[in-house]
């Protein structure tokens, strides 16, 4: 059910946007899984600044598959992704917390309280992550992809559309756009 | 003989359907990306008149398909001189659209980019739906918008927001677009056209004659300062003041039941 983009070593952030353009665009419906090689540092702030755009404005369901070392690359994708899943060998580069774009990244992703530990301490490695609820095991990657038929994929997608919208939106606005959902009888 | 293609009736630029008082006009070009041709402006400038003048319409939706309008046909701005644009069918039609004087809300979805994003912009109302991208690339051509892209957007959004459309040519979606101001609501694409048609619905059951008022209102302030706009507001209250629609607006109030509007 999951597109999968496998990023390698030698992906600059130009590669990277050109490659994640394409892969969103051939996912369509379809939830799109981030894998591969996240240990690189940031090479290019107007490329960084396209693929992270393309990530948080995106209406597919975008998961990140974490094993390894995570670089700056790898925080900015786990935070901009929906869902992470970290595997046994995940590890935080020393220098994860100088990762650009974190501040707004990390409150995006998971509100002030625990934008503050993550950017000041307190959040220290992908155990304190996992704690926080800000990455899943692998395992539950594997639950998710097998309970994801059509309908569920549709709910999801929706929940996501209506997730930004509570994000952008003025409250009543942001109901409003769920509610619609109902059909039009429902605004007659 | 013909060829089956050949003996079918061209295609409606523009599709125009009924809801009650609600007149819905839908471009259809979407293997265009309903790309603004003249056949498309002069149908809709041709439908927004006569729908001022029908007695019927209270209110309008103007919409587009998954795509409200990409833009205007490049290979009609192509084919222009600096004298023929002047006097063209896109620049007259536009004009025509903007005297509208009864409301009009967009429904937009999908991109509206160029001419689509004027034409919006022409409208009182913007709606959008949440995968709508908006921008004035025509910087990118070597041009400028022409008709009203470097105006409408200021009235919205202001200075700066406008001079970045504008000058830079970028777009932004429909988010950043509620946040700057740019449009009224930001819907589920599938639902936007049910959304505008809902809210003109609402228009449609106001006083007919106090609504033309009000957009009149509304405009006069883009065409005059404010001194004079709120003398122009005082003149058209008062000319309300002597319609029945108005008697019947505080009879209904005060008998505690929904008023029921002829337009006169």
């Amino acid at each position: 059910m999951f597109e999968t983009l496998t990023l390698g070593p030698d992906d600059n952030d130009a590669t990277l946007a050109s490659r994640l353009r394409k892969a969103l665009r051939s996912a369509g419906d379809a939830p799109l899984l981030i894998a591969g090689d996240f240990a690189r540092s940031f090479d290019d702030a107007d490329a960084a600044f396209a693929w992270l755009g393309l990530l948080t404005t995106s209406q597919c369901l975008l998961a990140l598959q974490a094993e390894g070392l995570l670089g700056q690359r790898g925080i900015a994708l786990m935070l901009a992704c929906d869902l992470a899943f970290v595997g046994p060998t995940a590890a935080l580069d020393d220098a994860w917390r100088e990762t650009p774009g974190l501040a707004a990244l990390a409150l995006r992703r998971s509100g002030s309280a625990l934008a503050r530990p993550l950017l000041l301490g307190g959040i220290e490695t992908v155990d304190d992550m996992a704690e926080a609820g800000l990455v899943l095991p692998l395992a539950a990657l594997e639950e998710i992809a097998d309970k994801l038929d059509d309908s569920h994929l549709a709910a999801l997608r929706r929940r996501k559309r209506a997730l930004r919208a509570a994000e952008a939106l003025p409250f009543d606005e942001a109901l409003r756009f769920d509610l619609a959902f109902l059909g039009k009888e429902a605004f007659a | 003989m013909l060829n089956p293609a050949s003996q079918q009736a061209p295609a409606a630029p523009v599709t125009a359907t009924r809801q009650g008082a609600v007149l819905l006009l839908t471009i259809m070009r979407p293997e265009a990306r309903n790309a603004l041709n003249p056949a498309i402006l002069s149908s809709l400038a041709r439908s927004l008149d006569e729908a001022g003048r029908d007695g019927a319409t209270r209110a309008i939706v103007l919409a587009g398909g998954a795509d409200f309008s990409a833009g205007a046909d490049i290979d009609v701005i192509a084919g222009h001189n600096p004298a023929s644009y002047l006097g063209s069918v896109t620049r007259r039609a536009f004009e025509a659209i903007r005297r509208c004087e009864l409301p009009v809300i967009a429904a937009v979805s999908g991109y509206c980019l160029g001419g689509g994003c004027e034409l919006a912009l022409s409208c009182d109302l913007v709606i959008a739906g949440d995968d709508a991208i908006f921008g004035q690339p025509e910087i990118n051509l070597g041009i400028i918008p022409g008709a009203g892209g470097t105006q409408l957007w200021r009235e919205r959004t202001g200075l700066g927001a406008q001079a970045d459309a504008a000058l830079l040519g970028g777009m932004i979606d429909a988010f950043t677009a509620r946040r700057i101001g740019l449009v009224d609501a930001v819907v589920p694409a599938e639902h936007v056209r049910d959304q505008a048609l809902a809210r003109a619905q609402r228009l449609a059951a106001k006083a007919p004659l106090a609504v033309r008022a009000a957009k009149a209102a509304l405009k006069a302030r883009g065409q005059m300062g404010l001194g004079p706009a709120l003398d122009h507001e005082v003149a058209l209250m008062a000319g309300l003041l002597g319609t029945e629609d108005a008697r019947e607006g505080t009879r209904a109030f005060l008998e505690k039941r929904a008023p029921k509007y002829e337009g006169r």
